[in-house]
């Protein structure tokens, strides 16, 4: 089913609006957040969350040209929350990678204390992502948003390990940079 | 600022970009 015609189900707070998204998007969304959480059952509970929350959001939001976006945001935030929960998790496996590949980012003097405002954040990454070319920014998302290994992006677009190790570096320096530029210091 | 507020502030990106993101090439590799 179209996203648009999803999205009118919701808007008609018809129910089947949720096992119409579940059948279209669900597996998708449950294999982000297990790539994190490495965990089936906790996955699964971030993709049933994901449904209520949309559920929730869906009106006012009428994420109507591509719905994926909008459920994927909810479902790596469930995601990450938990994993920053659960201690066991944050100091293993790919979500410690992941965060340690974000802490190059931040910039020196950034106070680890306090609160980035997450929706000034956003607004920062997408400044520094609309500079970058279409193909960094790819691989950086594939990374960052759809958490892809090295290995599977390397198999997405054919390029070699060290080209996409150096991209993404690359593109990190530049996030720090951009940050910094933003005032993302003490 | 933290490690993970950061990676989540990455699940901001536009719309655009993660749909070209989910539906760029699958290349069969070189």
């Amino acid at each position: 089913m179209e996203d648009e015609k999803i999205v009118e189900l919701f808007l008609a707070r018809d129910e089947s609006a949720i096992a119409r998204t579940a059948e279209k998007y669900g597996a998708a969304l449950r294999k982000t957040a297990e790539r994190i959480l490495r965990d089936a059952g906790a996955a699964e509970e971030c993709e049933n969350e994901t449904y209520l929350e949309a559920w929730g959001l869906i009106p006012p939001h009428e994420p109507r040209s591509y719905l994926f976006a909008f459920l994927g945001r909810i479902t790596r935030h469930l995601a990450i929350d938990e994993c920053r929960k659960r201690e066991s998790l944050k100091r293993q496996g790919l979500f410690c990678e992941l965060t340690r590949e974000m802490e190059e980012c931040i910039p020196a003097g950034s106070s680890a204390e306090e609160e980035a405002d997450a929706e000034a954040l956003k607004s920062t990454v997408n400044s520094f992502l609309e500079k970058c070319s279409e193909e960094q920014r790819n691989v950086f998302l594939r990374r960052y948003w759809f958490f892809d290994t090295v290995p599977e992006i390397c198999a997405r677009y054919g390029f070699s390990k060290s080209k996409v190790k150096t991209m993404l570096f690359r593109m990190r320096e530049g996030l720090r940079r951009h940050l910094e530029r933003e005032g993302y210091i003490i | 600022m933290k490690d993970y507020e950061l990676l989540d502030a990455v699940g901001g990106a536009k719309e655009e970009y993660i749909k070209s993101a989910a539906e760029g090439k699958k290349s069969s590799g070189r």
